[in-house]
C-alpha cells in the first residue's frame, strides 16, 4: 500500500525523469515530456508495468520526463514507488 | 575457471542516465558498473534498482559486465539482492581485508545463482584497500574459486596507511609488486588502479607502462576515449603471442617430457607457465 | 489543393498560390534549359551615400508586398535583419516576404513580432531556426507556406526568377560610398560574402548597410559597386562575439569520437585519399574531429590535397598551412582563423553560392568533391536523410549544402549517433525528407555502418578491412529496441512548409504540427 508521497530524480536533470507518486483512491498517471506526441503512450505503459510489477492498483503518478530510456523511466518510478511504499525509511545518513 | 582479457575496465557511475546504455559500444574488455564511490549515499537505492533494470535491457555487446558493489559491511547485500542475474559476470568487492568477506560473498553468490537459476558461475574481483588486506591477501584468493583478478586502490590504502601519491608511484612498489606476484602464483590476473584524470592521456600511457612491466594485466579507467591507449599497451605482442603458440604446441607433443627445446634452448618452466596463461586470455 | 506521389514515394502538391509545382523525380533527372536569365540595367552615377536606411528604403520606392533579402553570414551575431524590419513595420508596410539565405535564433522574436502583426506574409529560402521553426509550424500564421532551399538552390531560384526580390539587403563589414564591399575587414569581419551575390546581381534595388566606412575603393571587391543602388552606415552591423567563434573545438564526446573514427576508417578503405583528393566536412562536433584524422593521415602517408571546402574552420586551414591541402574554397567562415586565412591567404578563396552549388549553371564545386562528411537528423532505411526537422515534425533547420554536397561527391558519409536520448535517428521513414537515398554512400554510427546496396564496391572493401558494417535494417531494428518506434506527429492538412531539391522540384512537404508536452492517463478502480 502506497503510504506517503515517494518520490525520484531531479526536475532539472537532461535524459533523465522526476517520477512522483502519491497515495489516491484511483489510478493516474500524469505525464510531462517533449516527446508526449511520439512516446506519450508509450511512457505511460512503461509506468503501469512498473505499477504491476509491484501490484498497485492506485497511486497518482506525475512523471516529468527528458528524453530518458525506458529501463531509467522505470527505474526511476521503482525507486520512487519503493520510496512510497516505506522501504528506503532504514537508510542511515 | 573461464579466462578473458582484462586489458581494460571502464567505469560508469551507476547514477549515470546518459552513459550507461552506451557503455558497450567502445570495445573496452569489461565495463564497470560503479554502486560505490561514484553514488552519494542518498542515491544508492536509485543507482542499483537503475543497475538492475541496465543490466536486463542494455545491450554490451562483448564487454563482460561488472559491477562494483558497496562493503559487505555497508549496503553490498542489498546491492547483489537487487543486481543478481544472468548477464552479471563478476562482482568487483571493496574494502577486501580478509577472507571472511569473500566466503560471505561466495555463500551469497551461489544461494542467488541457486534462486534466480543462473546459469553460470559469477566471478569475484577484490579490492585491496588498506595494509591488512595486502598482508591477507594470499588467505582472500584462497577463499573462493570465483576470484579471477586481484586490483588495488591506490588512493585508499595510500590513505590508510597514512602515505601519500606521487606522480612515479614509488610509494606503491611493494602494495603493486604482492598483488601480482599473488594473483600469478594463484592463476589470476592483476589489474591496475584506476586513472581517473579524463583528460591526461600521455600520463595514462605512462602509468600503464610502468604496469605493464610489473606484471599487470590491465588497467580500470574513466573515459572511453582511454580505452585504446590501454589496449595498446596492455595487448601482448604478436611476437610473444607466436613465441607462446610455439611453445604450446611442443609441450602438448609430450607433457610429461623432462625438459622442453625449442629452437635448441631448453623453455624454463615460467615461461612455460607464461605462455599457458597468455593463450589462455587471447581469443 | 491537389497532390502527386513524387519518385520517393512522398505526396507533394501540384501548386501552391498560382505557382505550378515539379514534383521530385530523382537526384539528377532533371536538366535545365541552356538560357540565360538577364538583369536590368540602369544609369549609376549619382551619390549613393544615403544618412539611414530609412532614406534607403525611401530612395528605392519601398511599397507594400515587395520582397526583401539578406545573407546570414553575421549568424546570431547579425543586427541588419532586425534593424531594417524595425524601420519597415515602423514606416507602416506590410504583407513583407522574407527572402534571407537563412534565419537565426536571435531574429525569431522580431520575427514573430512582426509576422503576428502582418508585415511579413510570407517566408522564402533558407529556412527557420528556434522558436520561430516552432511557431511557424505550429500555428501556420503566414500566407503561404515557407521554400526550404539548398545553398544551391537559393541561386537556381533567384537566377531563374522565381523568387523575385525587390531589395537585396547586404549586411557589409566594409564598403566604400560607391557600394564595393567585402566581408574580411572591419570589427564585424564575418570573411566571406558568397550568400549575396546572387542577391545583387538579381534583385531590382541593392542597399548595402556597413559599420565600417572606408575609402574609395573598398578592396577585396566581393560585391561589386556595379549592383549597388545605395550605401549606409550604421554604428554596428552585429556583434563580434556571435559572428564568428574566437576557435571552433573538437568534439570531447567519446559517442562522437567514435563515431568520427569509424568515418575515417571508411574513408581508408574507399581508396579515395590520395594525392589530389577533395574534401568537405561540415562544421560540427564529428565533422571538425573527423577533418583531423584526415589531416593527421594524409601528414604521415605524404599525401596533399587538391582542395578543401567548407563551413571552414581552424581546423581545415591548418591543413593549408601544414602543406597537405593545396588550396580551400570558402563559402562560410566559422572562426577568426579561417577569416584571417582568407584575407591574407592567397590560396584560400571565397566563392558565391552559384559557384558552389548551383546546378543551373555550366558546373558548380560541389561535383568535384570526393568525400563529403555530414550530419542529420535523421536517417531511413532506404538512405533518405532528413536535416530540416526533428522527429516531432518541427521544421527547425536549413538544407544548407547538403543536397548539393551528397549530390556533387564521389563518396557521401552521414555521421549521426544511432539515437539522441530516447529519439530513433535510423528510422523506418524520415520525418522529412531533405536528401534523397540515392545520392548518400554511407551512414556511420556508433552501433555500426550501413552502407547503401548501391554501393558493393564500398560494402566489400569495408569488409575486407573488418568495419563493424551491418545493415540499415538491423541498425534501425537496433535503434527501435532501445528507444521504442515512435509514433509520427500529430498534423493538421496544412501544408507549412515545401522542401525542394536542388532543381526545384518538391522533394517533401512539412504538415502543421499539433504539439503536445503532456497528457494525463486515468483509470478508475
Amino acid at each position: 500500500m502506497i503510504k506517503k508521497i515517494g518520490e525520484s530524480g531531479d526536475v532539472k536533470s537532461k535524459n533523465d525523469v522526476y517520477v512522483k507518486i502519491e497515495p489516491s483512491d484511483k489510478l493516474v498517471i500524469k505525464v510531462e515530456t517533449p516527446l508526449f506526441d511520439l512516446f506519450g503512450e508509450k511512457i505511460t505503459e512503461e509506468v503501469k508495468e512498473v505499477l504491476d510489477e509491484f501490484n498497485i492498483k492506485k497511486a497518482f503518478v506525475t512523471v516529468i520526463e527528458k528524453n530518458a530510456l525506458d529501463f531509467v523511466l522505470q527505474a526511476r518510478v521503482e525507486d520512487a514507488l519503493r520510496n512510497a511504499l516505506g522501504e528506503r525509511d532504514e537508510v542511515q545518513t | 575457471m573461464k579466462f578473458r582479457l582484462r586489458r581494460s575496465g571502464l567505469y560508469v557511475s551507476g547514477t549515470d542516465t546518459k552513459k550507461m546504455v552506451d557503455c558497450g559500444v567502445y570495445g573496452a574488455d569489461s565495463v564497470v558498473l560503479d554502486l560505490e564511490t561514484s553514488v552519494p549515499t542518498s542515491q544508492k537505492s536509485f543507482a542499483r534498482i537503475l543497475v538492475k533494470r541496465a543490466l536486463k535491457k542494455v545491450n554490451f555487446y562483448d564487454s563482460e559486465v561488472t559491477v562494483r558493489i558497496n562493503p559487505i559491511e555497508t549496503f553490498g547485500e542489498e546491492d547483489l539482492h537487487e543486481i543478481v542475474q544472468n548477464k552479471l559476470n563478476v562482482v568487483m568487492i571493496p574494502e577486501v581485508s580478509n577472507n571472511k568477506t569473500i566466503k560471505r560473498l561466495d555463500s551469497l553468490l551461489s544461494d542467488l545463482e541457486d534462486e534466480r537459476s543462473i546459469t553460470h558461475k559469477i566471478s569475484i574481483i577484490p579490492l585491496i584497500e588498506d595494509a591488512i588486506g595486502l598482508l591477507s591477501v594470499e588467505k582472500i584468493v584462497e577463499a573462493s574459486e570465483r576470484i579471477v583478478a586481484l586490483t588495488l586502490d591506490a588512493d585508499d590504502y595510500l590513505l590508510s596507511i597514512s602515505g601519500s601519491r606521487t606522480k612515479n608511484e614509488g610509494e606503491l612498489i611493494y602494495a603493486k609488486s604482492k598483488i601480482v606476484s599473488v594473483a600469478k602464483a594463484y592463476g589470476c590476473q592483476a589489474i591496475d588502479s584506476v586513472f581517473l584524470d579524463e583528460n591526461d592521456d600521455e600520463g595514462l600511457y605512462k602509468e600503464s607502462l610502468a604496469a605493464k612491466r610489473m606484471g599487470f594485466d590491465g588497467k580500470r579507467i574513466v573515459n572511453p576515449n582511454h580505452i585504446e591507449i590501454v589496449h595498446r599497451v596492455f595487448t601482448p605482442s604478436l611476437e610473444s603471442i607466436e613465441r607462446a603458440k610455439r611453445i604450446m604446441s611442443e609441450y602438448k607433443k609430450n607433457p610429461d617430457r623432462k625438459y622442453l627445446f625449442l629452437d635448441g634452448e631448453i623453455v624454463r618452466k615460467a615461461e612455460i607457465e607464461s605462455a599457458k596463461r597468455l593463450l589462455r586470455g587471447v581469443f | 489543393m491537389e497532390f502527386v506521389e513524387n519518385s520517393i514515394g512522398r505526396l507533394v502538391p501540384t501548386e501552391i498560390d498560382g505557382r505550378k509545382l515539379k514534383p521530385f523525380k530523382g537526384a539528377f533527372a532533371f536538366k535545365p534549359k541552356k538560357r540565360r536569365s538577364a538583369f536590368a540595367l540602369e544609369f549609376a552615377a549619382r551619390e549613393k551615400l544615403l544618412p539611414s536606411i530609412k532614406d534607403a528604403i525611401e530612395a528605392v520606392g519601398f511599397e507594400d508586398g515587395m520582397t526583401i533579402s539578406f545573407h546570414h553570414h553575421l549568424r546570431e551575431g547579425d543586427y541588419v535583419l532586425n534593424m531594417v524590419l524595425d524601420i519597415i513595420a515602423k514606416m507602416g508596410f506590410k504583407d513583407i516576404t522574407l527572402a534571407a539565405s537563412s534565419l537565426f535564433n536571435s531574429q525569431s522574436e522580431h520575427l514573430i513580432k512582426y509576422i503576428k502583426e502582418g508585415v511579413i506574409t510570407a517566408i522564402e529560402g533558407g529556412s527557420l531556426r528556434g522558436k520561430l521553426g516552432a511557431y511557424v509550424t505550429t500555428k501556420n500564421p503566414l500566407k503561404k507556406p515557407v521554400f526550404v532551399r539548398s545553398h544551391g538552390d537559393r541561386v537556381r531560384a533567384i537566377k531563374t526568377g522565381e523568387v523575385k526580390i525587390d531589395v537585396a539587403f547586404i549586411a557589409a563589414p566594409t564598403a566604400d560610398e560607391y557600394g564595393n564591399c567585402n566581408g574580411v575587414e572591419g570589427k564585424s569581419a564575418c570573411g566571406p560574402l558568397t550568400y549575396s551575390h546572387v542577391d545583387a546581381h538579381y534583385a531590382d534595388n541593392t542597399v548595402v548597410i556597413t559599420d565600417n566606412l572606408v575609402p574609395y575603393p573598398a578592396t577585396p571587391i566581393t560585391i561589386s559597386q556595379e549592383y549597388v543602388d545605395y550605401v549606409v552606415k550604421v554604428d554596428s552591423i552585429g556583434d563580434p562575439a556571435k559572428i564568428v567563434s574566437e576557435s571552433t573545438v573538437i568534439t570531447k564526446d567519446p559517442v562522437s569520437l567514435l563515431i568520427a573514427k569509424r568515418a575515417m576508417k571508411l574513408i581508408e578503405s574507399s581508396g579515395l585519399l590520395k594525392d589530389g583528393f577533395t574534401f568537405q566536412a561540415g562544421a560540427g562536433g564529428i565533422s571538425l574531429a573527423v577533418t583531423k584524422y584526415i589531416h593527421d593521415y594524409i601528414k604521415k602517408e605524404n599525401i596533399v590535397g587538391n582542395f578543401g571546402m567548407g563551413g571552414t574552420t581552424k581546423y581545415l586551414v591548418k591543413m593549408l598551412e601544414d602543406g597537405v591541402m593545396r588550396k580551400i574554397l570558402t563559402v562560410q567562415a566559422f572562426d577568426l582563423y579561417c577569416i584571417k586565412s582568407l584575407k591574407e591567404d592567397y590560396r584560400h578563396t571565397e566563392i558565391s553560392t552559384s559557384l558552389y552549388a548551383n546546378i543551373f549553371s555550366k558546373g558548380c564545386a560541389v561535383n568535384k568533391l570526393d568525400i563529403v562528411v555530414l550530419g542529420a537528423t535523421e536517417v531511413d532505411t532506404k538512405f533518405n536523410v532528413n536535416v530540416n526537422t526533428h522527429s516531432d515534425g518541427l521544421l527547425l533547420h536549413p538544407t544548407g549544402g547538403h543536397q548539393d554536397t551528397a549530390a556533387g561527391a564521389k563518396l557521401t558519409i552521414i555521421t549521426a549517433p544511432l539515437k539522441r536520448g530516447r529519439i530513433p535517428v535510423i528510422v523506418e521513414d524520415v520525418t522529412t525528407v531533405t536528401t534523397p537515398g540515392e545520392t548518400v554512400d554511407a551512414v556511420v554510427t556508433e552501433r555500426g555502418i550501413a552502407i547503401n546496396p548501391r554501393r558493393n564496391d564500398l560494402l566489400e572493401a569495408a569488409k575486407r578491412k573488418k568495419l563493424p558494417v551491418k545493415t540499415i535494417e538491423e541498425l534501425k531494428n537496433e535503434a527501435y529496441k532501445i528507444c521504442g518506434k515512435p509514433n509520427p506527429p500529430k498534423t493538421t492538412e496544412e501544408i507549412i512548409g515545401l522542401i525542394e531539391y536542388r532543381d526545384g522540384t518538391i522533394i517533401d512537404v512539412v504538415r502543421q504540427v499539433k504539439k503536445n508536452t503532456s497528457g494525463i492517463f486515468e483509470k478508475i478502480i
